[in-house]
């Protein structure tokens, strides 16, 4: 039995063949799929190859059936194995699950940013976010105090 | 695209995923974040993520000094054999002390929403509720009561008040009184009710209802309501009764609603077996109806001990859990988690406590969450007054004229 395939294009030009099953998982795939306007391809302006690549890969792990009869369980030590990556690759992550609306990945790559984070300073939040402190000293301290807990 | 910047409503969802802590240590990085982590919107998606992953809350007593910690509530998914809880804070205020005791009479403890509810030795009349993740506390205005007497604490999801109830021994003086906590004053309020009953554990709040059991049997009350043993459910927000005859039990929230464990020979007085391998669950599906649906559950390996656990809870994934009643460095503390569609038992040993304390009473709760909306409140911020001891109040004493009026 074969299965319906369709082509997906990356702002760079590469295109990837895969299953529509497999692509559907992507929300803004499944109603382009019902506009029926896929034959010729879908571009997606917004996502880069090597991004991509990434985002089939987790589709296709996630597109569970007789051929794939995984457990909840594996797919969980799975996602660790796959999000081991730089963390401008995550954040291109969470952009791209963003735009295709695939939720599970959405989830997992926002709380592995999250995980990321959790144990820095405030000076290092500002250096990861590129963000630039407008408090005024005394300012700052009267925040830090009112959190003090949260420094111990 | 080569910029990796993540747009505004894209770090909020980053930021919704972090624990409590972090997100306190955050609001000094930009005046833009800490308005950001202030607004109606980002309090509700991080209330909404923290709900999605509940965590066990472990509250241990030694001496009348208070431990919290917590750890992830590990799903049926999971193989884990040895979870570490995390430490929040010790509660132990000024040398202020709040003394357990198994009777409900002397200690109520309550979880409701993220926070915890203790009232300890009437005598000394300082009930309070505490944030166990911050270690920020509240100390609320004296009540009155007079030996036997009965607290609960609840949230209502509807009004969004967190609500403390004081229920005096009918016959003793005083009143019932009830106490709404939010941002606005906190006073006691007395309520007033026809069905007078005794009442025999602690409370839990599910869905804004404060369920608890109780006795109208030593009373006169009216022949419409059920003599003896019953489930006392207490709508919050209206702050009306309902009674609902049942024997005994743990009680527990079963998914949403309230469910009632207990085991087969509880009628005896001469328990012989403490090992536990069967139970009965029993749903109540409609306060309103009295319905309930009912479950019978055995299982042949590993027993648990009823002397050395209570039922405390159940997952998402519908594994009910037990936890230990005291905890000691010297042995493993387990959780453990009843699967009734397998009917088998798995455990968890938990791991953290032995740096903190050697021995305690553990209560466990299992739907802890994280919420910001409680992290600002402002009676949190202010320093607790002084204890003070409560004097006898004139107008605390009731006429049977009072008891006479139903409210509406």
């Amino acid at each position: 039995m074969s299965s319906k395939m369709i082509v997906l294009m990356s702002s760079d030009g590469q295109s990837f063949e895969v299953e529509e099953a497999v692509a559907i998982q992507s929300q803004t795939i499944a109603h382009m799929v019902e506009d029926d306007c896929v034959a010729d391809g879908i571009p997606l302006a917004n996502v880069e190859s090597k991004i991509l690549v990434k985002v089939i890969e987790y589709c296709k792990k996630y597109h569970v059936d007789e051929a794939n009869p995984i457990s909840e369980e594996d797919l969980n030590k799975w996602d660790e194995k796959f999000m081991d990556l730089e963390q401008s690759t995550i954040f291109e992550l969470i952009l791209a699950a963003n735009y295709l609306n695939i939720k599970s990945l959405f989830d997992l790559t926002c709380q592995t940013v999250a995980d990321m984070i959790k144990g820095k300073t405030p000076e290092e939040i500002r250096s990861t976010f590129n963000i630039e402190n407008d408090f005024t000293p005394e300012e700052e301290e009267a925040v830090r105090k009112e959190n003090q807990w949260a420094f111990e | 695209m080569n910029s990796h910047f993540l747009t505004n409503d894209l770090i909020l969802e980053v930021l919704s995923r972090l624990p409590l802590k972090s997100v306190a240590r955050f609001h000094c990085v930009s005046k833009r974040w800490a308005s950001m982590f202030g607004s109606p919107y980002f309090k509700e998606l991080f209330l909404t993520r923290s709900s999605a992953k509940p965590r066990l809350l472990f509250a241990i007593v030694q001496n009348g000094v208070w431990r919290f910690f917590s750890s992830p509530r590990l799903e049926k998914s999971s193989s884990t054999l040895v979870a570490t809880a995390e430490f929040h804070m010790k509660l132990s205020p000024n040398n202020l002390r709040i003394y357990h005791d198994n009777t409900p009479r002397y200690f109520s403890i309550g979880y409701a929403s993220g926070l915890i509810y203790l009232y300890g030795d009437r005598y000394e009349a300082t009930p309070l509720i505490c944030n166990p993740n911050t270690g920020r506390y509240t100390i609320l205005p004296k009540c009155y009561t007079y030996r036997k007497a009965f607290s609960f604490f609840g949230f209502d999801p509807i009004d969004k008040q967190y609500k403390a109830l004081s229920m005096i021994y009918p016959s003793g003086p005083g009143h019932s009184k009830i106490l709404t906590f939010g941002d606005g004053d906190m006073n006691w309020k007395k309520i007033k009710y026809r069905v007078l009953h005794d009442i025999y554990s602690q409370g839990i709040c599910i869905n804004g209802v404060l369920y608890y059991l109780g006795d109208t049997s030593d009373w006169d009350n009216d022949h419409d309501v059920t003599s003896g043993n019953v489930l006392v459910c207490f709508d919050l927000r209206s702050e009306s009764f309902t009674f609902i005859g049942l024997e005994c039990g743990q009680l527990i929230n079963y998914k949403g609603k309230l469910a009632v464990i207990f085991w087969d020979d509880v009628d005896d007085d001469d328990v012989k077996d403490d090992a536990i391998d069967e139970m009965h669950v029993w749903v109540l599906e409609d306060v309103e109806k009295k319905e309930w649906s009912k479950y019978a559950y055995t299982w042949t390996e590993d027993k648990l001990y009823r002397s050395q656990v209570s039922v405390v809870g159940m997952t998402a994934s519908g594994e009910i859990v037990f936890s230990m009643r005291k905890y000691t460095s010297e042995q493993p503390f387990y959780v453990y988690y009843f699967n009734p569609e397998r009917n088998n038992l798995r455990r968890v040993e938990i791991q953290g406590f032995e740096a903190f304390t050697k021995f305690g009473t553990v209560y466990t709760f299992v739907d802890h969450v994280e919420d910001l909306n409680v992290y600002n409140l402002k009676h949190f911020k202010s320093v607790h007054p002084p204890s003070v001891q409560p004097e006898y109040d004139e107008s605390d004493s009731e006429s049977e004229e009072d008891r006479e009026i139903i409210i509406g």
